[in-house]
């Protein structure tokens, strides 16, 4: 740098001009004024508008998540049993939401094997699915051992995952195409 | 015709003082109306089931920060149907499962984060309670959630990469002082329960108390 | 004027040179953190992971990239507007050379885990008060030059440099109070709810006064000087100068939407930023109408064009940020990928296009030289450009889309995507295009250092100024 002998004098004044203050832009601003004085008085003195509020009303009116329409068979089998269309989607699922205990193939990391002939709660659609949906507590648990070595987990209810019920008939009629062991009803 | 604001700017532009001192009265005046109401008594509502982390607990809580987890996972559920269905699906937290004021009394910093690249982990005990899944899916996401975007971290569970069971101490002292109520024999035997244990246990343990306190059935 | 004025330029020199370095050292971490989340085996040590990763990149941007840009404003603009030399140019070289120690202190620490873990005050109390002692070293460094001036007017480009320098000192020392446990640990002093409220009051005033305040400076400064036109208005000025500063330090709460902290901070946070939108276009307003003036000369020089695009980034993102604050927009933006877009419209667009204009102003003056080559200015001006769309459009996408599949829900009430991995599949491929999008910007940038390198090897050779007035009859 030291051979910049000679600096470049940049001398040159800035200037500004008074100019004016365009109408549209003063009025954008005097309206987002007016509007936060109006939105304080209705949404806080008014109507007293607070997230609590919003929540117990969203949750009180929402459809109730238990209202299924599709549920197990009469004789207590899975009616999707055998639909292509179900349990290719039901694969998905389980890939996503089962695997992380189970293993995206089935057999087992610290939940047990579902691919092998060994049910340790029963066998049958009714008792799988009910079995999902209650989940597994510590005193109810068979599992001596999980599949990857030491001690076997509790299973929460629906797996601890946010899944309806139609999805998880959907999983079991994956199930039931890979592993002919878990039989329609007894 | 000079306008009035213009002639008071005037005043302003010529005075180095006086604009240093309206602008530094301009930029307070915002900060002193936000922030000190939070600090009177009962404006954060105290919630008597949590407690401060334990001496592990708060070693792992350490880790989860010295590795930026909180950049992919945030610590709030928000006061909505889609959230709390994701993060409460079997309505263990009562009618308003989701994230309030009184859960984060023991946080020294926040950990709520800005971005949920990874999904929220403010339930985590509730969620995904097994200790062992917890370490395996650390040790390699890939295994236990198959196209997981998240690092694998397997370097904490070395046996070689251990809490420092004296400088526990030095930290539960440290939030002593700012009022986190730690008693003298929780800190006195902080030492000999961290020890020996992997930064990688701590980091679980930490997760495993994530939403235990709040947890109802 | 007094011809004989004895201007530092070596000072200004040697920042515009660690503004390059920082920016692209920092501008490479982005590029693979943003592969980092496409490809996880990116991932590749402890120290080089996401999560190590990413506060390097904010911090390198922020503070090393935009910082190094605005005291080589600094140090150039503020005493040719108050006609009198810096106070010291020893205090400056002293802050200089404080300043580079602190970006790698900051990258090192950083990427050992060392952090405050509060998003863009990370870094742990001794490089906090290492910051503290060069921060004040440059403000009384600008203050007793503003003591000294020979021009008695205070031009509106020190008024927004002055707010910044005031307003960091306050947000700074109240954020980072924290106990200290050892060299490398400490515990912010506030907790929860508390700590989230004063942190976001701290990171929203950072984007105001680090990322904007002083950027407006150097719009005020190098577009006149440029187009040798006047600004188009002083009252406009004025008006969205204090109502700026004064409004911004409101908005940090519109952060926590929907979160613990009180409803009515919530709404305020809300309710100041749409109050933001005329205050911010002011600045915005008063450079567009400025270029009009020389709208001839847009086709052909790139340093306008630079200004003109990030005029308009700087109008869309404080369109779009008050928009985002507005509660049920946040209740879909907020977590998601259009955050991260928004704010790379406005860094990536606003901030880089002026400190990328005020590189190309500056060089040839300080070198004495003229450009190496207008040519690379413009093509690093079109592939940079190309790069932030690609970046934002994606990303608006993808926060878009994984907003909607959150909250997506079937005909009994059940979530539709219940499964997080299914979403975030469906996020790669506009992933993938941010990350390209990265590259492209920063292969501008590397453009824009060859070009700068090229330039000062003919240093000293004389530098003659194209009047942009006559350009185009010149060109001709």
């Amino acid at each position: 740098m030291s051979k910049i002998k000679e600096e470049f004098r940049d001398d040159e004044e800035v200037k500004d001009e008074p100019g004016w203050l365009p109408g549209w832009w003063m009025g954008i601003f005097y309206f987002t004024i007016a509007f936060s004085v109006y939105f304080t008085i209705d949404y806080h003195l008014i109507r007293n508008w607070t997230q609590e509020k919003q929540f117990a009303e969203e949750y009180k009116s929402a459809p109730a998540a238990v209202e299924e329409t599709i549920t197990l068979k009469a004789d207590g089998s899975n009616p999707f049993r055998g639909n292509n269309a179900a349990v290719s989607e039901g694969e998905k699922m389980f890939r996503t939401m089962c695997s992380a205990c189970h293993k995206p193939d089935g057999t087992g990391l610290i939940g047990p094997n579902l691919m092998d002939k060994e049910w340790l709660h029963g066998a049958s659609d009714k008792e799988i699915y009910s079995l999902i949906l209650t989940g597994v507590p510590q005193d109810k648990m068979k599992q001596k051992k999980s599949p990857i070595g030491g001690p076997p987990s509790p299973m929460p209810p629906k797996g601890g995952a946010p899944i309806s019920d139609t999805k998880i008939l959907k999983i079991m009629a994956w199930l039931a195409e890979k592993n002919s062991s878990l039989i329609p009803a007894k | 015709m000079t306008p009035w604001y213009e002639k008071l700017s005037k005043k302003v532009e010529d005075n180095a003082f006086k604009l240093g001192l309206w602008t530094t009265i301009a930029i307070l005046v915002g900060g002193l109306i936000e922030i000190p109401p939070l600090f009177l008594q009962g404006s954060v509502k105290k919630i008597d089931n949590v407690k401060p982390y334990s001496a592990l607990e708060l070693a792992g809580r350490d880790v989860y920060q010295e590795e930026g987890c909180f950049y992919c996972h945030s610590q709030m559920i928000r006061p909505f149907k889609w959230e709390t269905d994701r993060w409460d699906p079997t309505r263990s937290y009562g009618d308003t499962p989701y994230s309030k004021a009184g859960e984060y009394v023991y946080d020294h910093p926040f950990l709520w984060g800005s971005k949920r690249i990874g999904p929220d982990l403010a339930h985590e005990a509730a969620l995904r309670g097994s200790d062992a899944w917890q370490v395996k899916h650390l040790i390699d996401p890939r295994e236990t959630s198959p196209d997981s975007i998240m690092p694998a971290y397997p370097h904490l569970f070395e046996s070689d990469n251990l809490v420092d069971p004296e400088g526990i101490q030095d930290r539960m002292n440290a939030l002593k002082t700012i009022g986190v109520p730690y008693s003298e024999q929780e800190i006195q035997g902080a030492a000999a329960i961290v020890k020996g244990k992997t930064k990688g246990d701590a980091l679980v343990a930490y997760l495993l108390k994530l939403g235990r306190d709040t947890k109802q059935k | 004027m007094d011809e004989k004025i004895n201007y530092d330029n070596e000072i200004v020199r040697k920042f515009v040179l660690a503004t390059l370095l920082w920016g692209v050292v920092s501008l490479l971490i982005g590029v693979i953190i943003a592969f980092q989340m496409i490809f996880p085996e990116v991932n590749v040590h402890p120290w080089l992971s996401f999560g190590r990763l990413r506060p390097v990149h904010t911090n390198g941007i922020i503070f090393g990239f935009t910082g190094g840009a605005i005291f080589a404003t600094i140090y150039y603009a503020v005493p040719r507007l108050l006609k009198t030399p810096m106070w010291s140019s020893a205090l400056a070289n002293v802050q200089f050379w404080m300043f580079n120690l602190t970006i790698v202190l900051a990258a090192l620490s950083l990427m050992a885990g060392f952090t405050q873990s509060k998003e863009y005050a990370e870094l742990e109390w001794p490089i906090d008060l290492l910051i503290v002692v060069w921060w004040v070293i440059l403000a009384v460094n600008f203050i007793m030059t503003l003591k000294n001036r020979k021009e008695k007017h205070i031009y509106v480009a020190v008024w927004f440099l002055f707010s910044m320098i005031i307003t960091i000192a306050v947000l700074y020392l109240v954020n980072n109070a924290a106990i200290p446990v050892s060299l490398t640990k400490s515990y912010s002093i506030y907790s929860g709810v508390i700590d989230a409220n004063i942190h976001w009051w701290y990171g929203h005033n950072a984007v105001a006064f680090f990322l904007t305040t002083p950027l407006l400076a150097m719009m005020y400064y190098y577009l006149p000087k440029h187009t040798r036109l006047p600004i188009f208005s002083h009252r406009i000025s004025i008006i969205h100068f204090w109502s700026l500063i004064f409004l911004y330090i409101w908005a940090g709460p519109h952060h926590l939407l929907y979160s613990p902290v009180p409803n009515w901070l919530q709404t305020v946070g809300m309710l100041f930023s749409l109050m933001l939108i005329a205050p911010s276009w002011g600045g915005m307003l008063n450079g567009f109408l400025t270029l009009t003036q020389a709208k001839e000369k847009l086709r052909t020089d790139a340093t306008l064009k630079f200004i003109l695009v990030s005029l308009t980034f700087y109008g869309m993102s404080t369109l779009e940020g008050p928009l985002m604050a507005i509660r049920d927009v946040n209740s879909l933006s907020h977590y998601t990928d259009w955050t991260i877009g928004h704010v790379h419209a406005g860094g990536l667009g606003w901030v880089h296009g002026i400190c990328a204009a005020s590189i190309y102003y500056l060089v040839p003056r300080l070198w004495n030289t003229n450009l190496h080559s207008e040519k690379l200015a413009e093509t690093h001006f079109w592939v940079s450009t190309v790069g932030i769309l690609l970046y934002v459009v994606s990303m608006w996408v993808s926060g878009v889309t994984e907003g909607l599949m959150w909250r997506a829900v079937d005909a009994a009430g059940n979530l539709q995507y219940p499964s997080w991995v299914e979403i975030v599949n469906e996020l790669f491929p506009y992933r993938l295009v941010r990350a390209l999008g990265g590259v492209l910007f920063l292969s501008g940038f590397i453009i824009m250092i060859v070009n700068v390198l090229k330039t000062i090897k003919t240093a000293g050779s004389g530098y003659k100024p194209v009047d942009l007035r006559e350009g185009v009859k010149a060109s001709a």
